[in-house]
């Protein structure tokens, strides 16, 4: 291949040639940009269960501080805390809902409407001092959701280090 | 006056209740008992001055229905039904009667 042939053949095929190697910019570039935006998404996929976690981390904070609460007879303060449990589980539900498969939302809504029936109980229990068997129960509840959340909290975490 | 799909949610819950495809627990709250189904409504069943009530809610807790016994009678079967199956009713039955029949 001398230099005489390799000019002839590059002035006769310039178009060509430029052609190809457009070709393989394009695809270059598609590659790198496909692998770009995975990354991106995958990153805010750690993110988004990140906070996810830390949500789940401070509710269940939130319940056992229920169940001290409850155990020390400070009804207005377990009253909040419940509140703030159901209203939590209603946020985790609403903006992570790709990340929850079913079985985790039935955990959270029962979570939630636990929560809600230790509040009600504990409102009156703040004009009315409760009966053992009221106080029971309510402790029973405030066990149950410690189950479920800490349930949650375990697969968020699972899959959290999956996911690294 | 419940309609019709009332009428016919509360059948459907009441034969998957039976078949104990849905699972009931109770509450805090005296004869109250909450059950979810796909993660998407929590359904409660309870007994409130003689009438029993069955409360559908949203995820967000938001009351989409009630139907109370006054006016379809199957909620009441639907609350006997849940509040055995949340406090194990026949499981305790079924322990009793075995120390029963052990006692000779």
């Amino acid at each position: 291949m001398s230099w005489p042939w390799l000019s002839e053949f590059l002035g006769q095929n310039w178009g060509n040639l430029a052609s190809v190697l457009g070709v393989m910019v394009s695809v270059a570039t598609l590659v790198v940009a496909t692998k770009a935006r995975q990354a991106a998404e995958a990153a805010k996929a750690v993110a988004r269960r990140q906070s996810l976690t830390e949500v789940l981390q401070d509710t269940v904070r939130k319940n056992e501080q229920v169940g001290l609460f409850l155990s020390q007879r400070r009804w207005d303060i377990v009253w909040l805390r419940a509140q703030e449990i159901a209203g939590a589980t209603s946020i985790v539900l609403t903006r992570w809902p790709q990340e929850l498969n079913a079985s985790s939302k039935d955990n959270l809504l029962r979570s939630q409407r636990l929560s809600n029936s230790i509040a009600g109980v504990a409102l009156i229990a703040s004009g009315e001092a409760p009966t053992p068997p009221a106080l029971a129960r309510m402790s029973q509840a405030q066990g149950r959701v410690a189950q479920l959340l800490n349930t949650e909290l375990g697969e968020s975490l699972r899959s959290s280090e999956w996911r690294k | 006056m419940a309609t019709d799909k009332e009428i016919k949610l509360v059948a459907q819950l009441l034969e998957k209740t039976k078949r104990r495809s849905i699972t009931w627990e109770p509450t805090a709250k005296d004869d109250e008992f909450v059950s979810t189904l796909s993660g998407n409504v929590s359904f409660t069943v309870g007994s409130w001055r003689e009438t029993d009530i069955l409360t559908m809610r949203d995820e967000l807790g938001r009351v989409l229905v009630t139907i109370d016994s006054d006016s379809t009678v199957p909620v009441s079967e639907l609350y006997a039904e849940a509040r055995r199956q949340a406090l194990k009713v026949d499981e305790s039955l079924d322990s009793v009667l075995d120390q029963l029949g052990r006692m000779g």
